[in-house]
């Protein structure tokens, strides 16, 4: 990926965005913050395709001003994801920008770390996790720190971070993410909400 | 197009040549999106570009103009495959059906209703039956518009004129509707004509739209309700829900049917707009809990809400199954009457909050699926406000020091008295083996005070007959989906002693539950909510245990199946099962 300028962080993303992976869907949009390895990428890029295909929108990535520069792309309503050791920082991300929703799956974040900024987050959030005792742990812990709307969901593999997405459960665990991200903003290109007071020109006689 | 690229003209030939290399195939549908986006174009507007060329799905840099892109189908999430009936395993009795009428709602209420609103899980709300609504500018009249054309299973009518029928029901004191108090400001719902509904209420009132989303607030076909009386919600159910009622066999399962001439939703989190998947769902009873878990892993259920909380772990370690764990939004807590004992005094109730090790209580009744609690509401709530975590954690030392101030001093035997009599009260628990081990906990925890507690178990209906007449003490859960609005019922002064049990009497705990029902924004709700909960955490209305957890278990052929905190249950419109033929 391309440098990003420090003065602001979208232009350095618009001028790379040729070479960035996104993904051109409705106003609602997934933000994947990747792992290194080639693997993980492909499982990501192809959990995004088919996600694009029912109208969201994507970026892979986990660079600072991701957040932004997809909102500056008409995104709307962003949901952040990630997996294993990259969950870290995209709880920083969820934290420090205003997301609206964040998934981890089979998250690795040291101790000390996630207190305070679980503290803060009232997002809906999704923790998953397969049946490695540590994992399911993990979740559990994350989820113990948390508070308003956290869901968690086991699934029976022995698969971790985003190994998670490939394999026998893969399948599953794509089609909650697809889930999850529809029902917290949104389906397609359907507006989410109607916030009270909205339509009020429309609908009063 | 509606958009140029950063409103340049020298963007717009840009994008125009783009267009023309994605028609030509000499720009793949990958570099396309990339190149769009560098010169400012959006992400939705790309998709449209898309959508109306065509383009191959491809990274590969031939591109072509195949098969058409969609601009998004949300049917192709999971698409399902109809049929099937699904067997799940519910952990409690079923109540009748009857939103205007019942105190809990199962989850076929949300099979066989709709209301005019719904949250999504962001606690936004969005359309159901009404496609619009808002306030007036004085905040006294809230308009809904209400979707064309609906009618209930039996052909009647889903006009506003229905609607408003129900609605003025449930405000009506003889009507017995459990939720009147939240329904207070509320004076009159008026039919302006077929799809135009008017809520006048008496003062600004920001609350309405949770008010009228709960699943005590689904549409049920009045007319009919009112002609069978008690029978409506045991032999017949009329809503307009993508299911339609079969039977209700008490204390053993209930069973509804797809609904063929269902119009569709306009939910938009719904992945499945359309008619359901199921043909069936049947609801199952199973009361031992021991054996809920097994039934799954034997076969004879598809999911399951509810497995005992020590069943979890194993649960989770079956290659067959799928675990998901919500909190609810619901809360264990004890009442102490205020006209009893010393109960009246601050301190004597700060001192019984302190003595509570909620952590232990959760770990060992709940093997850790739950979150111990402090103030009125549970963590689990979206407008939790961590600050009442100041008050009320165990202390021990503390506890006793505030039962010293209060005059009560440890006697021979370690029970503590006061003018020679005893601190010595009676729990009252319902015949649940849950409460019953709740009270348990509780019992031994408060001996470790100087205080005697002495348990005792009646079944459901004694108890809030019991309640009603006024008891020492009680344990009670409470589960709504907008917490503080059953915060409000169970600890404002005119819910005494219905269902105000403790009958707690909090002048500033009441002016704050006044703000919050007069909220004129979601703001001022807010703010309102923040403040009610501190003042609940430190003058103590009653005494927060904790907020539990609910599993759902499902196997793995069970899809789309994703249940919800604020509601509980799944929306099983969208649940289909894999392991059909065909």
């Amino acid at each position: 990926m391309a440098a990003l300028a420090s003065h602001d962080p979208t232009s350095g993303f618009s001028e790379a965005a040729q070479e960035l992976d996104l993904f051109a869907g409705g106003p609602a949009g997934l933000l994947v913050v990747p792992g290194d390895s080639v693997d993980e990428l492909m499982l990501w890029r192809t959990l995004l395709e088919r996600m694009e295909s029912l109208g969201f929108s994507g970026l892979l990535s986990g660079a600072p001003g991701a957040v932004e520069f997809l909102r500056s792309l008409g995104v709307e309503r962003v949901c952040v994801v990630a997996a294993g050791a990259r969950a870290e920082h995209a709880l920083h991300l969820a934290a420090e920008e205003q997301v609206d929703a964040l998934i981890l799956i089979s998250p690795r974040i040291r101790c000390g770390v996630a207190a305070d900024l679980l503290r803060s987050l009232r997002i809906p959030r999704l923790l998953v996790a397969g049946s490695d005792p540590r994992d399911v742990d993990a979740v559990r812990q994350l989820d113990a720190q948390s508070f308003g709307n956290v869901a968690l969901r086991f699934f029976p593999s022995p698969d971790a971070g985003h190994r998670l997405l490939d394999g026998e459960v893969g399948p599953l665990v794509g089609e909650t993410v697809s889930l999850f991200a529809g029902r917290v903003l949104g389906l397609g290109n359907a507006p989410t909400t109607q916030q009270s007071g909205s339509a009020l020109e429309e609908v009063m006689p | 197009m509606t958009e140029g690229p950063n409103g340049s003209d020298v963007g717009r030939q840009e994008l125009d040549r783009l267009v023309e290399h994605l028609r030509g195939g000499s720009v793949s549908r990958r570099a396309f999106i990339g190149r769009a986006a560098a010169i400012g174009v959006s992400l939705p507007t790309i998709s449209s570009i898309l959508a109306a060329c065509g383009g191959d799905d491809g990274d590969d840099g031939a591109g072509s103009a195949g098969a058409p892109a969609t601009a998004g189908d949300p049917s192709k999430l999971s698409p399902g495959k109809p049929g099937g009936t699904l067997r799940e395993g519910y952990d409690r009795d079923f109540s009748r059906m009857d939103p205007i009428n019942t105190t809990w709602y199962d989850p076929g209420f949300f099979a066989l209703y709709e209301g005019i609103i719904t949250l999504d899980p962001k606690r936004k709300f969005v359309p159901e039956i009404a496609e619009k609504w808002g306030p007036s500018s004085d905040g006294k009249v809230w308009t809904f518009k209400i979707r064309k054309g609906l009618k209930f299973h039996s052909g009647a009518p889903l006009d506003a004129q229905a609607i408003a029928g129900v609605f003025n029901e449930i405000i009506n004191p003889k009507a017995g509707s459990p939720q009147i108090a939240q329904w207070a400001p509320v004076e009159q719902t008026v039919a302006r004509d077929a799809t135009t509904l008017e809520v006048h209420v008496k003062h600004t009132f920001a609350n309405l739209p949770n008010v009228v989303s709960t699943g005590y607030s689904r549409i049920v076909n009045l007319k009919l309700r009112n002609k069978l009386g008690a029978d409506y919600g045991k032999k017949e159910i009329d809503g307009s829900g993508p299911f339609e009622f079969v039977e209700w066999v008490p204390g053993d399962h209930v069973t509804v049917k797809r609904w063929e001439e269902y119009p569709g939703a306009i939910v938009p989190f719904f992945v499945n707009k359309r008619k359901a998947y199921l043909d069936e769902i049947r609801w199952t009873y199973v009361a031992e809990t021991a054996t809920r878990a097994l039934q799954l892993q034997n076969g004879e259920l598809d999911s399951l809400k509810g497995p005992a909380p020590q069943d979890i772990e194993r649960l989770q370690a079956d290659p067959e199954l799928v675990v998901t764990e919500i909190g609810e939004q619901a809360l264990w807590y004890m009442g102490l009457n205020f006209e009893r004992l010393g109960f009246g005094d601050l301190r004597v109730r700060q001192a019984v909050a302190h003595a509570l090790d909620r952590q232990a209580i959760v770990d060992k009744l709940v093997f850790g699926h739950g979150k111990p609690a402090f103030g009125a509401i549970p963590p689990a709530s979206p407008d939790y406000n961590d600050a009442v975590e100041k008050h009320n954690g165990f202390d021990l030392a503390k506890a006793k020091e505030l039962m010293t101030a209060a005059g009560w001093q440890p006697g021979g035997d370690d029970i503590l008295s006061k003018d020679g009599k005893k601190f010595s009260f009676q729990l009252v628990t319902s015949v649940d083996s849950f409460e019953k081990q709740l009270a348990s906990v509780v019992q031994e925890q408060l001996r470790a005070l100087g205080m005697e507690v002495r348990v005792r178990s009646f079944d459901e209906a004694t108890k809030f007959e019991q309640l009603g007449k006024g008891v020492d003490a009680f344990v009670f859960k409470y589960s709504w989906p907008n917490t503080y609005d059953v915060y409000i019922v169970i600890s404002d002064s005119k819910a005494a002693p219905f269902p105000n049990w403790q009958r707690a009497k909090l002048r500033e705990l009441d002016a704050a539950h006044r703000k919050y029902q007069n909220a004129a924004t979601p703001e001022e709700l807010n703010a309102a909510s923040h403040e009610g909960q501190l003042v609940g955490a430190e003058q103590l209305p009653f005494v927060p245990i904790f907020g539990p957890s609910t599993a759902w278990v499902t196997q793995k052929y069970v899809r789309n199946y994703l249940p919800i905190s604020w509601n509980l249950y799944p929306y099983y419109t969208d649940v289909w099962m894999d392991n059909q033929q065909g």
